[in-house]
């Protein structure tokens, strides 16, 4: 008798070992934790764990405790610890969900790669920041090379292993980490937190991109400041959710279907992937690797395409929009000047466009990145076609002119535009950005407007004040 | 004078409230926002609530922040200029100015002071109310805890949400902790007294009460113990972390110090002061502990000759503010 177990080699999630997890099973016994349309009062890492109660997919995560991110475990911890999740089977007291807890960030990151790779259906997720995404590297390098879409690794953001310790948000571990492989979107807010959770695995599991996903957040800003939540019944969430990952299995696109049997057309099949399963663990020489990156790059470019399907799914679902790939503020008709921004701080500028306009006489416009990786170069050149100057705000340390400078400029240049740009330092490790700061950024991007070039490579802001020659 | 505008009306108006409160950790300042924050959601507010995030012990100085907006709350830096500046304990307020940045403003003390002398003591003017909270978590919970009442003041000097809608969310929040029934109800009997007990008093602004803050003058250097700093003290001192009652004294009038620098290796504020000896190395003669000792114990731990000691102190150290 042979030892090796035929595989079922049924699209599109690649090789299947069905009945390994009885999912009917579990769909039918998830106990339902929002029955209702409900509005609370809850800080972001509650409105960032909330989705794993509500969906049947998700029976466990994984965790390893990290400020600011710690309380999105310690909140899923305490709901499954109870009868909430639990059903009773055979006389026994089953756990629908379970928490995880491993002895390190990296051991969390293989976990995650042990639970997705199992199934493929069903999503793991965990949250770390900073250093603890930092001790991942290793394994979330290698999952986002996965094909594990399955896999949601919420991140905190928290200024990063650089000296001195500093437990306040900052993007730098995000911008550090934007090569690993994963679609990161960043969110501010809870609301938009919570949908982006909502939405992003149905992006990661759809067959063109498979690609895990890493939704995130600034740390303490958002982890820890609370406000209003809408949250959406389990049964719409997982009914969304259904039709969502159904968007990838249609046939509409006979690409959907062929992808991981034929690879990219015109590309011969994906080396790398066996059947269209997980590379992990393999091992290529250099006549495999570089074509393995070419699908995988062509696998996280597909997201451009298929976000916008999700998030138009969405929001005829909930009636909220879905994920853009950056939001717009006083973009239509073109502006004078605008600022490029990402993060909670953009509330602030977002709230202080009229005024801004009463004091300068000036339009200006506000731009507020979502989709990080893959960065949405094309879109955003065409949103700001027309500006007369960027200002790019970057809140993570850079030697040189800032990730999102550069990569502003670089979406400019492809489209062959070439307004000033320029680049501002604020709220580096959590620090205040305060009005004044911004009035100072709209003013110095007018200014360049008129003078046609940038005042200086960088500027250092705080509170309104020029910090440092750059 | 004209009395302050109420801040329910500027609510109604479309202004946003910004709301500041400093207080020491454990003293129930974040849990008497959060629960003034979950009051008015029940409304057709907008409210965002936040703790300043600190590696605060029991003791240290900690910073609560609140703004509620009839529509979508969406500004979110700090609150530098609160329409309602709020104090939880005095000893917070000997550290920090609790009402900077604000002028003309509505103010809410934890204090058994009168409005006119809390006025007098920290330099205020506009609309102050006071609540002698400890007093009733005394009389109510047989423990000085004043959370509260603070709370059930500010339900009452905002007039931003309805007394009944307000105990209800009160109720909720205690319910969530999972306190026992009798505690809940001692809790409400008590909300419902500071209700009664709350006085607030209109005083003139004067230039004297302008707490308008100065414009930011750079960073200047990294003062010792930044670390671990107390952010919400005005030097740093991290003193303000120490147990109050005791503190640490470096005695040798024998001059029996042998050079071996333990302590200076091992204070975690670097404090330790000391000169070089040639015969005997590092000769050790005192430490700044007023300004930076947060009783950590490890000089007196790392001493050979036990130079170090804990002695009980009456009354706060002078320079710790």
């Amino acid at each position: 008798m042979s030892l090796v177990q035929p595989r079922n080699l049924n699209g599109p999630y690649g090789a299947r070992y069905d009945g390994a997890i009885d999912l009917g099973a579990l769909q039918a016994r998830h106990r339902t934790v929002y029955p209702e349309r409900t509005r609370i009062s809850v800080d972001g890492n509650v409105a960032a764990a909330i989705p794993f109660l509500q969906w049947w997919r998700s029976p466990i995560v994984a965790g390893f405790p990290i400020t600011p991110a710690t309380k999105w475990l310690e909140y899923l911890a305490a709901e499954t610890a109870g009868d909430k999740t639990a059903v009773q089977w055979e006389g026994r007291r089953v756990a629908t969900k379970r928490v995880k807890l491993l002895e390190s960030e990296h051991a969390a990151a293989d976990y995650m790669a042990g639970v997705a790779s199992s199934c493929r259906d069903l999503i793991v997720g965990t949250a770390t920041s900073s250093v603890g995404l930092d001790h991942m590297t290793e394994s979330v390098r290698s999952l986002g090379a996965s094909g594990l879409g399955n896999v949601v690794l919420v991140n905190v953001c928290r200024a990063t292993a650089n000296y001195p310790l500093c437990i306040e948000g900052d993007p730098s571990d995000a911008l550090a980490h934007r090569d690993d492989g994963f679609i990161q979107v960043m969110c501010r807010g809870k609301q938009q937190i919570y949908d982006t959770l909502l939405q992003l695995p149905a992006v990661g599991l759809h067959p063109q991109v498979l690609t895990p996903t890493m939704p995130a957040y600034y740390g303490i800003k958002d982890s820890h400041r609370s406000g209003q939540l809408w949250i959406e019944p389990d049964g719409a969430v997982n009914a969304f959710l259904e039709e969502a990952l159904a968007l990838g299995a249609t046939r509409s696109d006979p690409r959907d279907q062929d992808f991981l049997d034929m690879g990219v057309p015109g590309m011969g099949g994906p080396p790398g992937l066996l059947d269209g399963d997980t590379a992990m663990g393999n091992c290529v020489t250099s006549a495999w690797f570089q074509g393995f990156k070419v699908g995988q790059k062509a696998r996280i470019q597909k997201a451009l395409e298929v976000l916008p399907r999700v998030a138009q799914l969405f929001e005829a679902h909930f009636g909220r929009p879905g994920i853009p790939f950056f939001e717009t503020h006083r973009l239509d008709p073109t502006p004078d000047v605008a600022l490029v921004c990402m993060g909670p701080d953009a509330g602030t500028a977002q709230q202080m466009l009229p005024s801004i306009e009463a004091q300068t006489g000036a339009r200006v416009g506000l731009v507020v990145l979502r989709l990080l990786s893959p960065f949405p170069s094309q879109a955003l050149a065409h949103a700001l076609r027309g500006v007369g100057a960027v200002g790019v705000v970057n809140n993570a340390h850079h030697s040189g002119r800032g990730h999102l400078a550069l990569d502003v400029v670089d979406a400019l240049a492809e489209q062959g535009s070439a307004p000033p740009v320029e680049s501002f330092f604020c709220g580096l490790g959590g620090a205040d950005v305060s009005q004044a700061t911004w009035q100072l950024m709209f003013k110095t991007t007018l200014e360049a407007a008129r003078r046609g070039r940038p005042s200086r490579r960088w500027h250092m802001l705080h509170d309104g004040l020029e910090l440092a020659e750059e | 004078m004209a009395p302050t505008v109420s801040i329910r009306d500027r609510l109604q108006r479309g202004e946003s409230i910004d709301i500041r409160g400093d207080g020491k950790a454990g003293g129930g300042l974040v849990l008497a926002i959060q629960t003034f924050a979950v009051a008015l959601s029940q409304t057709d507010l907008d409210v965002q609530d936040w703790p300043l995030f600190s590696s605060a012990r029991k003791g240290a100085n900690v910073r609560a922040y609140l703004r509620v907006a009839k529509g979508e709350v969406q500004t979110a830096c700090l609150v530098t200029h609160p329409d309602v500046a709020v104090l939880m304990n005095e000893a917070a307020g000997d550290e920090v100015d609790f009402a900077e940045g604000t002028h003309a403003a509505t103010y809410v003390v934890n204090t058994p002071r009168s409005p006119e002398e809390v006025a007098a003591r920290y330099r205020l003017g506009g609309r102050v109310a006071v609540i002698a909270g400890d007093d009733l978590g005394n009389q109510f919970l047989n423990r000085p805890l004043g959370n509260v009442a603070l709370f059930a003041a500010l339900v009452r000097v905002t007039e931003a949400v309805e007394p009944d809608v307000a105990r209800r969310a009160l109720a909720q929040m205690l319910k969530k902790r999972r306190l026992p029934e009798r505690i809940i109800d001692a809790n409400l009997a008590l909300f419902d007294a500071a209700l009664e007990r709350m006085r607030w008093a209109e005083v003139p602004a004067t230039p004297q009460s302008d707490h308008r803050p100065k414009a930011f003058q750079g960073y200047g250097e990294l003062p010792v113990g930044a670390q671990s700093s107390l952010r919400t003290s005005r030097r740093n001192h991290t003193a303000g972390y120490g147990r109050p009652g005791v503190k640490i004294v470096f005695e040798d009038a024998a001059h029996r110090c042998n050079g071996c620098s333990l302590c200076v290796v091992q204070c975690p504020e670097g404090i330790i002061q000391f000169e070089p000896d040639p015969a005997k190395g590092t000769l050790v003669h005192g430490a700044n502990f007023d300004a930076y000792c947060k009783l950590c114990r490890e000089c007196i731990a790392a001493c050979p000759l036990d130079l170090f000691s804990e002695v009980p102190v009456v009354a706060r150290p002078e320079h710790a503010a």
